[in-house]
């Protein structure tokens, strides 16, 4: 193969690289639509080859429909399944709602410290609900030490993401705190991850 | 006797002050800090009375005949029960982690409870005063599971998912689970049980649903962090409190849209409505205060001071 050929094929090689995601997205969008209609049926349809070539918003949404039985049989186990494609992807969303399936013993064996786990990747990534929760547990020591500083911290940022409940919960935290540990954790609440509503 | 007179004449006044208590309409105000429960004159707009409801009192409801008032107590996991006559706790139903909003059936004959902590809603018999059965939601942590006007169906928003559950009281099964908005929280029936409005308070919209077919029909865009609902017995009128706005909008059922917006006080939450529509009592969380709105003026007419960090209004039908 000449020199000619071979540069061909590598900028051929790097053009679909690049394109694949964009391509990606736009195979998901009449999935996506679909969903927003609530024309769940077809959105499954849509979805699932998607999930199943490992695309992880596809998977998430593949794992709510089987949760919520959203044109596809309710199926806390499927849902588990698809959720756990998604989490392990670091799809946010994804891994908050593994986070409540440990929780709640739902499609997995209830477990609080695997819980824990997937909440504070979820709060990682700045899912106001999941930081709402893993606060709780710090507070309570649930699936984690307990940790009062963390949970001011946690419950600090979920407030910031629209969960104003953060603000009442996270007094208990505060008089476990003293005044140089609050000062320094509202700062570095701040900076706390943030998602987009 | 010359003392038969005076012991008839008291007769009389207790019978007369009973009659006063349980006939006028009251309106009943959760607050959830100061663990007590204000008692608003709703003719003259002035608090009559305060009584202790328990730890953290929230979602009220009274019974049919009006004698018993029914309070979630969360830190007790439990449904205080008030004799309104005596304003007293009388009694107590035990249920699950962190019980919130309590509704009514239509008959009278059941209560739906939401308890958050244990994603589920517990139907509690009035006659018995015992929970009949419970029902897991697939949404995440309910706060208000509330009758359609026929009792055949219960809407439950889940405030950390974005679904409203719709129970079927008959089967005691999830029915169909709904798409909303982040954060669903208040719910109301129109009077004709075609539709129900959910306010989504991380999305600031409304959604209203067709009840025959569980789909929703509208989005209509609300203030910031909607959250509370009460529909106006007329039916042609929503109000949707919007907690970080400090207002109450209101939506016209026909457009479903808001036409107004009305200033009330910080954190406005729950709401309720006088018995003949005239006036709408908003709870304000953060000014300790109830305001009172004239809905037919669609204009507020006096701020109530109420205890700490009241939850919301009940005014019994």
């Amino acid at each position: 193969m000449n020199g000619w050929i071979r540069r061909r094929m590598a900028g051929w090689a790097c053009a679909a690289a690049l394109a694949w995601p964009v391509g990606a997205v736009a195979q998901l969008e009449p999935a996506r639509a679909a969903f927003e209609k609530e024309d769940y049926a077809a959105a499954y349809q849509l979805y699932k080859p998607e999930a199943d070539k490992g695309a992880a918003e596809a998977q998430y949404r593949v794992g709510l429909m089987h949760k919520f039985g959203w044109g596809a049989a309710r199926d806390h186990g499927a849902a588990a399944r698809w959720f756990m494609a998604a989490a392990e992807q670091s799809h946010a969303d994804a891994q908050f709602e593994l986070g409540i399936y440990y929780k709640d013993g739902r499609g997995v064996s209830k477990d609080m410290g695997k819980s824990a786990e997937w909440f504070l990747k979820a709060s990682e990534q700045g899912v106001g609900i999941a930081q709402l929760n893993l606060g709780r547990y710090f507070l309570a020591g649930t699936g984690v030490a307990k940790d009062p500083v963390a949970a001011y911290y946690w419950l600090t940022a979920a407030a910031q993401n629209g969960y104003i409940d953060g603000m009442a919960l996270r007094v208990p935290a505060a008089e476990e705190m003293t005044p140089e540990q609050i000062k320094e954790t509202n700062a570095r609440a701040k900076q706390a991850p943030r998602k987009a509503n | 006797m010359m003392l038969r007179p005076f012991f008839i004449a008291l007769l009389l006044a207790g019978a007369g002050f009973s009659a006063v208590v349980q006939a006028a309409p009251f309106a009943y105000v959760a607050n959830e800090k100061s663990g007590n429960i204000t008692v608003i004159d709703v003719a003259n707009d002035t608090v009559v009375a305060t009584f202790p409801a328990g730890k953290r009192p929230r979602g009220m409801t009274a019974s049919r005949d009006g004698k018993q008032l029914y309070v979630s107590d969360q830190p007790a996991n439990a449904l205080q029960i008030v004799d309104l006559a005596s304003r007293k706790i009388t009694g107590k139903v035990d249920l699950g982690e962190s019980p919130e909003g309590v509704y009514r059936s239509p008959d009278g004959k059941l209560l739906a409870v939401a308890v958050e902590e244990d994603n589920s809603v517990h139907f509690i018999n009035t006659a018995t005063g015992k929970r009949d059965f419970q029902v897991k939601t697939e949404g995440e942590n309910p706060e208000h599971a509330v009758f359609s006007r026929d009792g055949k169906w219960v809407y439950v928003s889940a405030e950390e998912s974005e679904v409203v559950d719709v129970i079927d009281v008959a089967t005691r099964k999830v029915h169909t689970t709904i798409k909303v908005g982040k954060r669903p929280r208040g719910i109301g029936f129109t009077p004709d049980g075609k539709l129900a409005y959910i306010a989504c308070e991380l999305a600031n919209r409304v959604y209203a649903i067709d009840v025959s077919s569980h789909k929703v029909v509208a989005v209509i865009p609300a203030g910031v962090r909607s959250n509370g609902i009460r529909v106006h017995p007329n039916g042609k009128t929503v109000f949707v409190s919007n907690g970080a706005d400090g207002t109450v909008g209101v939506i016209d059922v026909a457009s479903n849209k808001i036409t107004k917006t009305i200033k009330v006080g910080d954190r406005p939450w729950n709401m309720a409505i006088s018995p003949d529509g005239a006036k709408l009592y908003v709870a304000n969380g953060r000014s300790n205060s109830v305001s009172v709105i004239d809905t037919a003026k669609l204009e507020k007419t006096t701020d109530i001071t109420v205890g700490d960090t009241p939850w919301g209004v009940y005014i019994p039908d």
